[in-house]
């Protein structure tokens, strides 16, 4: 309860005080909470694509390694649009987000870890057989 | 079915060998022959019903919970492949 204004009105000739009581408080307090009806931007599409980043399999682990970072990269959007404006956004959602983000960086780490191998193997036998087939045309020769 | 190309091009099973075998024999309605030649496939079809849920009913805890989810199934996928690359089942 908070005292706005007090004194003497000597046009009408009364003592008059202003009072602010804590009704005021309270319809802030619901008109805060209605704001925050927005889902932070991305947070669903982060979600899917974060788990949707463990399919690693079939193409040597470039449709996880897509997903996840589509994934990190809408996070990061998202979290700088969050840190703008706290207030609006939904409580839940960030909670998507920050899971989804979670999720797409483990399928990052693993499908770039698969990825690397199968790439390793490659330039490996690559090199072993194009070797073979190199020395044995000097061999001919 | 798609051929695999990291089994094509090295002779080893990826991760992700036997998923469509599995799909198609629970497409068959086999539960068992399913579960034997992919048993990871339990934990992905759980983890996508619940995200599912999530998105249309928006649970309070759901976001944790599908991170957990996420990271077991991620750690039966690699289980899998360690055991089925070392002979052990």
């Amino acid at each position: 309860m908070f005292i706005r204004a007090c004194g003497f009105d000597s046009h009408l000739g009364y003592l008059y005080l202003t009072v602010d009581t804590e009704n005021t408080n309270e319809n802030n307090n619901i008109e805060t909470s209605q704001n925050e009806t927005e889902n932070v931007p991305y947070s669903t599409s982060v979600l899917v694509l974060g788990i949707c980043s463990i399919v690693t399999c079939g193409c040597y682990g470039l449709p996880g390694l897509v997903c996840g970072i589509i994934a990190l990269v809408q996070s990061k959007k998202g979290l700088m649009a969050y840190e703008e404006n706290p207030s609006v956004y939904k409580e839940g959602s960030l909670k998507n987000l920050k899971a989804g983000k979670t999720c797409a960086t483990i399928g990052v780490i693993l499908s770039s870890i698969y990825f690397l191998i199968f790439l390793v193997y490659f330039i490996t036998v690559g090199t072993l057989v194009f070797g073979a087939l190199g020395s044995g045309l000097y061999g001919l020769q | 079915m798609l051929p695999c190309g990291f089994k094509q091009l090295t002779g080893h099973d990826c991760p992700g060998c036997g998923f469509q075998r599995s799909v198609a024999s629970l497409a068959e309605g086999d539960l068992t022959t399913s579960f034997e030649f992919y048993p990871p496939l339990v934990f992905i079809f759980t983890l996508f019903f619940l995200l599912i849920i999530h998105l249309i009913f928006n649970f309070k805890n759901g976001a944790s919970l599908l991170k957990w989810t996420f990271i077991g199934t991620t750690f039966s996928i690699l289980l899998n492949y360690i055991l089925k690359m070392t002979n052990l089942i």
